[in-house]
């Protein structure tokens, strides 16, 4: 066990004494932190949520589209901006300012209240990527609409065919008839219930709880990588052979390589996650010792992975191809979780 | 004052797959003995200390290093040698102190014991000044002292020196043959390998000589070369029949003839006088000659005697 150590202690020496090395152990994780981190949260994104600018351009003025534009501004990740006229929001948009624009017609409260076809236009430029989600926002809105107007023209050719009056106050009736559809709409009367089985402490999803033992087994196999590694360069120094005769148990030589790699990989993740929380925002999850247990279970595997190794590589192979720059082992320890919230 | 053997090596085979590294080999070392395995790269030398040494396990056959067997007691081995492996086994990014301290915690040299011991070495290999030095900063010659250090740190009873002077300077060379002359006078039994017959002239009091994994010979550089290395006469020829061959062996100073390609290799007497007797039956058949050499007494004659090329091809 003491030779362990020294094996550990004598390891991590060398390290220290490979300056490029040492250098990139840090570099590397900064590195990992920073593209993930952009990958997840855009450039700078920090944790605020993605807006969309809409320009709104209201020809009608009317109820509805007042309706329209309250609906859109309740929107989530929707800005509404109703500032510009279509010709200013057409060239926004060709301009590549904006993703899209919508114009509400002049007649499209009335077409609604008397059935009428109408329709909301959507300017988009080609190739867009938020064009779509745009498009699902506002065919959404349409679509609400539609079934508004739907139930307006059963109500009115209903009223007709009972009564059989064309004289009546239609517009009273689709004005009221719109507005209890519309709070219906709000507050509907078939609504859905969710029902959760099973562990309800862990009921709220965090995709962190998916990332962090992905890549605690990734971090695991860096950690046999380095192990492997740091022996290959033993056998290219010559070393391996003089430690292989010195009386010392084999699990003292592989176990203090282990244990070095995988101190140096832990203290790798902690400073990378040290720079994401900084930087990134990354959220380190509630309990900091239940995401350390969910780390160390796979990294437990390291001593198997490593015998099976040892098993395969002892075997008085007289031939040492290694590649050299795999012997100090950059490991890319990963970017657990460079989550933006 | 060679009393007890340290090692005993009986029958050794060692094959990898179809090649045979050690074919057959034994022989003993006796204690305050420094023995000389001699032979060119390839003869099995490097094979023999690696299973002496505990680092491969022989084919077949019996070894034993201090009373104890390579394969069933390898750590009480481990306990009484100490190796200076063929090449550089050192950490080119440490200091020699930082090299000297890790192994010998490899080879548990008690801590306290340890630091003077490390001195001692040190001055021995006349490397203090150089001991906060990284090693990867050092002539060869250096690397090579210090190579011998950590071999030396475990205070072994039995040092085995793997051609510990290729690439050396001179000067480093002699400090190496010193020390080891040193250390035997000690009472430290060595086995050493090299290929240059002069250093195994110089310090082994035995010698053994290999080619392709065999002893050809085994004895004191001295017998060898009394027996072996004098009058050696190599006479180069186009063609030489029988007849002719029998006549030169019955010479009465030649005591053999042996015909390598288009070298006649005579082992005489005397062998100026011999060398009348031979040119007289040349001239007198009218054979011609294409080459004529008296070689030197020494162990390097007695190995092209032996196997018919030369050492360092």
């Amino acid at each position: 066990m003491k030779k362990l150590f020294h094996i550990t202690l004598n390891e991590l020496l060398l390290l220290r004494k490979d300056k490029m090395a040492a250098i990139w152990m840090i570099i590397l994780p900064l590195a990992m932190t920073t593209i993930m981190g952009m990958v997840f949260s855009g450039f700078g994104g920090g944790s605020e949520a993605v807006v969309i600018d809409l320009p709104v351009v209201d020809h009608d003025g009317g109820e509805m589209a007042t309706m329209v534009l309250d609906i859109l501004s309740q929107t989530e990740n929707l800005q509404v901006e109703t500032a510009y006229d279509e010709e200013t929001a057409c060239q926004l948009v060709s301009d590549g300012k904006r993703a899209g624009a919508v114009v509400i017609p002049s007649d499209f409260s009335a077409a609604i209240l008397s059935g009428q076809p109408t329709a909301l236009e959507l300017i988009v430029a080609p190739g867009g990527q938020t064009a779509p989600l745009l498009e699902g926002m506002v065919r959404g809105v349409t679509s609400g609409f539609s079934n508004v107007q739907t139930t307006v023209e059963l109500a009115i050719s209903e009223v007709q065919r009972a009564t059989g009056s064309y004289d009546l106050d239609y517009e009273g009736i689709a004005n009221r008839v719109v507005a209890t559809t519309l709070e219906r709409l709000e507050d509907p009367l078939v609504q859905t219930q969710i029902t959760t089985v099973g562990n309800t402490e862990e009921e709220e999803f965090d995709i962190f709880d998916q990332v962090v033992p992905g890549y605690a087994v990734m971090f695991a196999m860096f950690g046999v990588l380095g192990g492997a590694g740091a022996i290959l360069e033993e056998k290219e120094r010559g070393t391996f052979k003089r430690l292989l005769i010195a009386p010392l148990p084999k699990y003292a030589l592989l176990g203090g390589k282990l244990v070095a790699q995988f101190l140096l990989g832990v203290a790798q993740i902690a400073l990378m996650f040290v720079f994401g929380a900084l930087l990134f925002h990354v959220s380190l999850g509630d309990s900091i010792l239940g995401w350390c247990s969910s780390r160390w279970r796979p990294a437990g595997l390291l001593p198997v992975w490593g015998c099976c190794w040892w098993r395969s590589s002892n075997r008085e192979s007289r031939s040492t191809p290694s590649p050299h720059w795999s012997s100090w082992a950059p490991q890319p320890s990963a970017a657990p979780g460079t989550r933006c919230s | 004052m060679m009393n007890e053997s340290v090692v005993v090596v009986q029958g050794l085979v060692k094959r990898y797959g179809d090649v045979v590294a050690v074919d057959d080999i034994s022989f003993e070392i006796q204690e305050r003995e420094i023995f000389g395995l001699l032979g060119p790269n390839g003869a099995g030398k490097t094979t023999t200390i690696n299973v002496l040494c505990t680092y491969t396990e022989p084919t077949a056959g019996q070894v034993a290093v201090g009373g104890h067997s390579v394969t069933a007691e390898p750590e009480a081995v481990k306990r009484t040698i100490g190796v200076v492996p063929q090449d550089i086994a050192l950490y080119p990014d440490l200091n020699a102190l930082e090299n000297l301290r890790f192994f010998g915690r490899m080879y548990d040299v008690p801590k306290a014991k340890l630091e003077a011991r490390i001195g001692e070495l040190l001055e021995l290999e006349g490397l203090e000044e150089h001991a906060r030095r990284r090693v990867e900063h050092y002539s060869g010659g250096m690397k090579r002292r210090l190579n011998l250090a950590v071999g030396l740190l475990s205070e072994p009873r039995f040092l085995m020196l793997d051609e510990p002077t290729v690439g050396v300077d001179p000067q480093s060379r002699n400090a190496i043959f010193e020390n080891i002359q040193a250390l035997n006078r000690q009472g430290l039994t060595i086995l050493y390998t090299t290929h240059y017959m002069e250093e195994a002239e110089l310090l082994c009091h035995r010698v053994a000589i290999m080619d392709e994994g065999r002893i050809i010979a085994l004895d004191s550089p001295q017998n060898l070369i009394n027996t072996l290395g004098t009058g050696i006469i190599h006479i180069g020829v186009k063609d030489v029949d029988e007849e002719m061959l029998a006549r030169l062996q019955a010479l009465p100073r030649v005591k053999a003839v042996a015909r390598r390609d288009d070298i006649l290799a005579f082992e005489t007497v005397d062998a100026q006088r011999a060398l009348l007797d031979i040119i007289g039956l040349f001239n007198e058949t009218d054979t011609p000659m294409t080459s004529l050499e008296i070689l030197e007494p020494n162990l390097e004659s007695v190995f092209i005697q032996l196997t018919g090329k030369q050492l360092r091809d």
